[in-house]
């Protein structure tokens, strides 16, 4: 018995809606997730092939410590003063150089 | 003791009062070999490049000292009102500058983008997603990072130190202070010293980094608000801060502000950092929290 024209109407309804749904699902999902990071396969992550280099999640030595705030860079690893004479006339015999990179 | 390697198209030197051990010297020598390999925008292949071939959406798993670094580098900028901005490396091309120093001439685009007004990317560990457009050039900041981390692993070992990474120094000393140079940007001479037992000084000016556009003279200093070369009367601006990071970026909102801008903005942001200026006729102004004043030496 053929189906009658309004069933092949419902069924063809019905799975347009759902392919439509779920191409809407797939675009949602492609532009909101981000896709899963991609690892940059870098030396760093592996630790034993290159021990002195830090590996990524670390808390390593070459790294900081996790900071919240801004001010909180500033009590980082002792950096915090800044203890200088402040610009004086050269005189003469000094250990480093500050100009701009050639 | 002295020591040096090249990275990052600059001397990197080391002065400690003892003798750095192989050990140590052979990790910070592979340091800044990955600093090379992985934070360079001219290496399609580093990590800095991958980032920005990123599409929105896309996400990249990076190493910890770029992840960290550019934590950092996007606080800067968006505390400094974008004063400071590591995203113009599109502005930056279309500058002419598209190509590793040094080079004479170079083609501008007639069109430049405007630069981004928030960070392109977010980063969460070392996993950065790229959010909106625009691309890193992590430029001195990157260099200072550089150094700064080298200082923070070598200072447990060494009681007193100083690094120099193409004109940018950091120090520490438990004991005696240290004695740095300031030059100037045509001479080359010292016109200025500070002694310091802590802290860094960065130096930045628009002679070396020039090139010829047609008749005209390009610098690569960007404003990070219009992603055109700053137009200023200062030649060459030295910062001292307590941090390396710290003195970079302030070099580049110096260029850009008004005497009170920096006042109101600058210092406010860096209240311990100290700016020594210099303008197109060799006049110079130190500037801190507080105050200016010519400098005569």
């Amino acid at each position: 018995m053929k189906p009658k024209p309004f069933a092949k109407w419902i069924v063809g309804l019905s799975s347009s809606v759902f392919l439509g749904l779920a191409i809407g699902q797939l675009s949602v999902a492609s532009i909101d997730q981000p896709t899963n990071p991609v690892k940059t396969g870098d030396s760093y992550s592996d630790e034993t092939t290159i021990p002195s280099q830090p590996s990524q999640g670390d808390d390593d030595e070459w790294g900081e410590s996790d900071e919240d705030s801004y001010e909180e860079d500033d009590d980082d690893e002792g950096w915090q003063s800044n203890e200088t004479s402040g610009f004086e006339q050269p005189s003469g015999g000094s250990d480093g150089q500050s100009s701009h990179s050639k | 003791m002295n020591r040096q390697l090249y990275a990052m198209h600059n001397t990197i030197r080391f002065v400690t009062d003892q003798p750095i051990t192989e050990d140590e010297w052979q990790a910070i020598q592979q340091f800044f070999q990955y600093v090379d390999r992985q934070w360079s925008r001219f290496d399609p292949a580093s990590e800095v490049s991958r980032l920005n071939c990123l599409m929105v959406g896309e996400a990249l798993s990076v190493s910890l000292p770029l992840a960290r670094l550019l934590q950092r580098a996007i606080r800067y900028f968006e505390q400094t009102e974008q004063y400071f901005s590591p995203f113009l490396l599109e502005q930056q091309q279309a500058n002419g500058y598209d190509r590793s120093f040094p080079f004479q001439r170079a083609i501008e685009s007639f069109r430049i983008e405007a630069p981004p007004e928030s960070s392109p990317f977010v980063v969460e560990g070392c996993d950065v997603t790229r959010v909106s457009h625009g691309a890193i050039d992590l430029g001195g900041i990157g260099k200072g990072a550089a150094a700064m981390l080298a200082a923070q692993r070598l200072r447990k070992k060494q009681p007193r130190g100083l690094i120099e990474a193409g004109g940018d120094v950091i120090v520490w000393s438990d004991t005696q202070p240290w004695k740095v140079a300031i030059t100037d940007p045509q001479t080359e001479q010292a016109i200025a010293e500070v002694q310091l037992r802590q802290g860094a000084i960065a130096t930045s000016n628009r002679v070396y980094r020039s090139w010829k556009v047609g008749q005209r003279t390009n610098h690569h200093l960007l404003s990070g608000k219009t992603g055109r070369p700053i137009e200023t009367d200062f030649v060459q601006v030295t910062a001292s801060a307590p941090q390396l990071y710290e003195a970079e970026v302030m070099t580049k909102l110096a260029f850009q502000m008004t005497e009170a801008e920096r006042q109101d903005k600058l210092f406010k942001w860096f209240p311990k950092g100290r700016l020594l200026l210099m303008d197109e006729s060799g006049k110079m102004v130190a500037e801190e929290k507080g105050g200016q004043s010519i400098w005569t030496g």
